[in-house]
């Protein structure tokens, strides 16, 4: 599925234009997103929660060139489905 | 670190909000974009939606997994596992915070590492002399800085030079060390040689006191235990004296047991490793006839798979040869292996009958 078919669903399901799903549908994102960008999670019932978890810095070996790399520390986007979608998609 | 994270409710009002819709509809339209995302996962296990990332399932096989606790063995059925990756433009804004940290390579962090590694090794080897080793280290610096050039360009090199100085100063400090060890183990030495007769002594002294009686044996004894003391390369120097007085216990079963003829016995200082059946090995060259050592020393092993290092054992000499016995030595082997039988009854009676059965055959060659 992709995020066409998406919005052919929500816009069966709304009654409403496909382009005005597609509009709301990017408001979505668009604020989740912004969420994210400032380190915040988001916490969706029944679905899961998205959050934003910082690495810590690392060393990495390329065993194809033989380097020794440091990876620095970074922000990571993750998910973690809730209970009912686990168990619904097992 | 996420250490906010914004409710379902926070995200409708702000939702409605830009959009001008009501929460109710909000809520419904944003509940029902994620049920969808739910719907495409179970029919088509991959889910791609632009502006967030791909949700795919991901098959996990069947396995096993213990309770450290419990120890219970727990078999995890096959399932699949939702999986989650942002797509490409949202992982660099999450990031964006540390967007300008790059990945190195790690030439420098070996150099760091190779450089702090070689003073540790240095001072092991200086362990005895600590106060040099301070002085040891100031030297290196002053070389370091002499060479500065080589240090920037090539880290290996510069080690290579400082290694050099230091055999030479460890040198003219280890001949000391040289003298002072030595004495330290002699001294060492002579205080395990003075302990361990020590140790006889009072062992001595407990076993005089069980066989006053038969103390009159003792001088014969005496005049056989040096010469096989001499033998033995087990035997050290302190024993002689212990030899003599545990004798007496031999000789306190010896008229029980057989009609002995002197028995000739020495003494074996138990190590580790031995077994009675080793040492049968070595000192009659034949390990089955162990139990003639373990009769003579019933009181003190008890139980022939123990034996315990630093005891002394007494070890009776054969008359014949260890292939053809004479009636005496066959007669105590017997003995012996009763004994042995004796000792086992108590852990394996079937087992043990075996012990019985070979006394037996001794006894029979003998008659």
């Amino acid at each position: 599925m992709n995020t066409s078919e998406l919005i052919d669903y929500m816009s069966e399901k709304t009654e409403l234009p496909k382009t005005e799903c597609r509009e709301l549908f990017d408001s979505l994102t668009s604020i989740m997103q912004s969420y994210f960008d400032n380190e915040a999670g988001v916490l969706i019932p029944d679905f899961g929660t998205f959050n934003v978890k910082e690495k810590k810095s690392r060393q990495s070996f390329n065993p194809a060139t033989g380097e020794h790399v440091l990876l620095p520390r970074k922000l990571v986007l993750g998910f973690t489905p809730a209970s009912q979608l686990k168990d619904d998609l097992k | 670190m996420a250490s906010n994270k914004i409710t379902f409710q926070e995200l409708l009002d702000e939702f409605s909000a830009v959009t001008g819709r009501t929460k109710v509809f909000s809520r419904n339209f944003i509940k029902d974009v994620f049920a969808t995302i739910q719907e495409g996962l179970r029919k088509d296990e991959n889910v791609n939606i632009k502006g967030l990332g791909i949700f795919k399932l991901q098959e996990v096989a069947e396995r096993e997994t213990q309770n450290p606790r419990t120890g219970i063995l727990t078999r995890i059925p096959a399932h699949k596992r939702i999986v989650f990756r942002p797509e490409k433009a949202l992982r660099e804004m999450v990031n964006s915070k540390y967007e300008k940290l790059k990945s190195k390579p790690i030439k420098k962090k070996i150099a760091k590492n190779s450089v702090p590694e070689p003073p540790p090794v240095e001072k092991a080897e200086e362990k005895p002399a600590p106060k040099e080793t301070v002085l040891l280290i100031k030297e290196a610096p002053a070389k370091k800085s002499a060479a500065p050039k080589q240090q920037a360009a090539t880290p290996p090199p510069v080690e290579k030079k400082k290694m050099p100085t230091f055999i030479i100063e460890e040198k003219k400090k280890k001949s000391a060390w040289r003298w002072i060890l030595p004495l330290i183990l002699i001294i060492l030495i002579f205080v395990v040689l003075y302990i361990v007769p020590t140790k006889y002594d009072s062992l001595e002294k407990f076993q005089l006191r069980k066989n006053s009686t038969q103390l009159n044996d003792i001088p014969e004894e005496k005049s056989n235990i040096p010469g096989k003391a001499a033998e033995e390369a087990f035997v050290k120097a302190p024993k002689p004296q212990p030899l003599a007085i545990k004798s007496p216990a031999l000789k306190s079963e010896a008229p029980a047991s057989v009609t002995a003829d002197e028995e000739k016995t020495f003494i074996h200082i138990i190590k580790s490793g031995n077994t009675l059946w080793g040492l049968s090995k070595h000192y009659y060259s034949r390990a089955t006839l162990w139990p003639n050592i373990y009769r003579k020393n019933v009181e003190t092993v008890r139980t022939p798979d123990l034996l315990i290092v630093g005891r002394a054992l007494i070890i009776p000499e054969l008359q014949g040869d260890a292939y053809e016995l004479s009636k005496a030595d066959s007669a105590r082997i017997a003995q012996g292996y009763y004994l042995a039988y004796r000792a086992y009854k108590k852990y394996d009676a079937a087992a043990a009958a075996d012990y019985l059965r070979v006394a037996r055959q001794f006894s029979t060659v003998n008659e």
